[in-house]
C-alpha cells in the first residue's frame, strides 16, 4: 500500500531526501521571520526571537550531513512549543510541518530503504490533503452554487480581486457590502464561470488523488496538480503552504525536481524574507 | 527501531490523516466545532464560525437583559474566541460563575450563544441559538438542563 505512490532509485531518494529536507527548513525559518512582527506587543518577544534566529541557524546547519539530523531534532522542538503556545489556533500547514519534520528524523542516516518509506509517506500526505479538502467541500455544500466563493469575495480582498477578472464591477461592491448578520445575503452570484470554477475546485481535489497515484495519469497529474495549486493560492495566498504543497507533489517526479527548482524555491524564499524584515514593501503575498 | 516497527509506525500515521478529517467533519456537524482549525482540510470549505453572547438575569422573579459590567467583558471575549474554536464541548459555565460573583442579587442567569449560519437553502446567514440556564447561589452558578427549543426565560 505504501508503495502505491511510487518507489525511487537508491540515488534519487537520497537526492529527493536532502532537498526536501533543505527547503523544508528554509521555508520553516523564512515563515517565523514573517511572523515575528505580529509578536512585537506580546509576552515572550524575546522567546520567539530567540526561536527565529535558532531556527534561521538550523536552516543554514541542515546543509551539512553532520547536522542535519541535529538540526531537524531542534526544529521539531521548536515547532513543538510554538504549536503546543497557538493551540488551537494553529494554522493547518503547522500540523503538515510537524509531521514532516518528525518523519524526516525517521530514517537512520545514509538508510536508503528507510528514505525511500518516508518519501512515499510524503507522497501519500499529498492525495490525502487534496483529497480530503474536496470531500470536505463535497459535505459542506457551499460550492455547488458558489455561495463559498461568494462569502470569500465579501470577506477577503484577495478574493475579491481575483475575481474581479470574471465578474461585474457592481456584483462584486454588493458582495463586498454584505456583513455577516441575520438574513445578510443572497451569497450566491448569476455566473455560469462562476458557478463552474467553483465547482471545478472541489472536483479538482477530488480527481487530481487518483490521477496521481496511478502509474499512467502521474505524469500528466503533476503538472495538473501544481497548476491547480497556483490556482488555489491566486485567491487564498498561502504561500508556505502552496510551496510545500508543490514541493510535495514534485516528490512524484522521476528525477529531483525540487533540485532542479531549488534556486526558484529559495530566491521565493529570499523575496518573501526580504518582504518579512521589510527591506522590500508587502506586495501580492502579505 | 526497526525497519518492520517504522514502516507500522508511518502506516499508522497515514492511517490517522486518513480517518481523521471524517472524525473532524463529524465533530464540526455534532459540536460545531470551527471548521478551519484541527487539521480536518476544511479550511475554505465552509464561512468562518460567528458567535455572539447575550445574557438574561433574573432578579426578585423578574428576567431583564444583563449589560455585561466592564471588568467581564475581556473575559467574555475570551470566552467567545475559544467557543468559536471549540463549539459546544466548551460550555460558559466558568463565564456563568465570573457573573455570579458579580451578580450577588440575581438567582437566575441565562447565557445564549448565538451563532451564525450561512443557509444553503436561501444563500443567506440565519442564526441558532444555544440557551445555558443556570440558578445562581452563593455566588455559584448551578447549571440547569434546559429543555426545548431555546429561549429567553421569562
Amino acid at each position: 500500500m505504501l508503495e502505491l505512490t511510487g518507489t525511487d532509485a537508491p540515488g534519487i531518494a537520497a537526492s529527493k531526501f536532502v532537498t526536501f529536507r533543505r527547503l523544508l527548513l528554509a521555508a520553516i525559518a523564512v515563515e517565523l521571520w514573517e511572523l515575528l512582527p505580529y509578536w512585537a506587543d506580546k509576552p515572550h518577544f524575546g522567546l520567539q526571537r530567540l526561536l527565529v534566529w535558532a531556527a534561521t541557524a538550523a536552516a543554514v546547519a541542515v546543509w551539512w550531513e553532520r547536522l542535519a539530523r541535529p538540526a531537524l531534532a531542534a526544529v521539531l522542538a521548536m515547532l513543538a512549543v510554538d504549536f503546543a503556545r497557538a493551540f488551537p489556533l494553529n494554522a493547518n500547514h503547522q500540523y503538515l510541518e510537524l509531521i514532516l519534520v518528525g518523519l524526516l528524523l525517521l530514517p537512520r542516516p545514509g538508510d536508503a530503504r528507510e528514505r525511500t518509506l518516508v518519501l512515499g509517506a510524503f507522497r501519500w500526505l499529498v492525495v490525502l490533503g487534496l483529497f480530503h479538502a474536496g470531500l470536505q467541500k463535497l459535505l459542506h455544500g457551499y460550492y455547488f452554487g458558489g455561495e463559498f466563493l461568494a462569502y470569500a469575495i465579501a470577506r477577503n480582498e484577495a478574493f475579491a480581486a481575483l475575481f474581479r477578472w470574471i465578474l461585474p464591477a457592481g456584483e462584486i461592491a454588493r458582495l463586498e457590502g454584505l456583513q455577516v448578520a441575520a438574513g445578510a445575503g443572497p451569497f450566491r452570484v448569476e455566473s455560469w464561470l462562476f458557478v463552474a470554477i467553483s465547482n471545478a475546485t472541489w472536483v479538482g481535489e477530488l480527481a487530481l488523488p487518483p490521477l496521481l497515484l496511478w502509474t499512467k495519469t502521474r505524469p500528466p497529474a503533476i503538472p495538473l496538480t501544481i497548476l491547480y495549486i497556483f490556482a488555489i493560492e491566486a485567491g487564498a495566498r498561502e504561500i508556505f503552504f502552496g510551496s510545500m504543497m508543490v514541493q510535495l507533489v514534485l516528490l512524484y517526479c522521476r528525477s529531483d525536481m525540487n533540485r532542479r527548482l531549488l534556486p526558484v524555491f529559495l530566491a521565493l524564499l529570499a523575496y518573501v524574507l526580504a518582504m518579512a524584515v521589510g527591506w522590500l514593501p508587502k506586495w501580492y503575498f502579505s | 527501531m526497526s525497519y518492520r516497527w517504522k514502516r507500522l509506525a508511518v502506516g499508522s500515521l497515514l492511517g490517522a490523516v486518513a480517518l481523521w478529517p471524517l472524525a473532524h467533519h463529524a465533530a464540526v456537524r455534532l459540536w460545531h466545532l470551527d471548521p478551519w482549525r484541527f487539521f480536518g482540510w476544511a479550511m475554505y470549505a465552509a464561512p468562518t464560525p460567528y458567535i455572539e453572547l447575550h445574557f438574561v438575569e433574573r432578579v426578585e422573579g423578574q428576567f431583564r437583559v444583563l449589560q455585561l459590567p466592564q471588568e467581564l467583558r475581556a473575559q467574555a471575549a475570551a470566552y467567545a474566541n475559544a467557543r468559536v474554536r471549540w463549539g459546544e464541548l466548551y460550555p460558559p459555565h466558568a463565564l456563568a460563575r465570573a457573573i455570579a460573583r458579580h451578580r450577588p442579587q440575581a438567582d437566575g442567569l441565562a447565557i445564549v450563544v448565538r451563532r451564525y449560519v450561512l443557509d444553503r437553502a436561501t444563500s443567506r446567514f440565519r442564526y441558532e441559538d444555544r440557551q445555558y440556564s443556570y440558578r445562581l447561589a452563593g455566588g455559584d452558578a448551578i447549571p440547569i438542563p434546559t429543555v426545548g427549543p431555546p429561549q429567553a426565560p421569562g
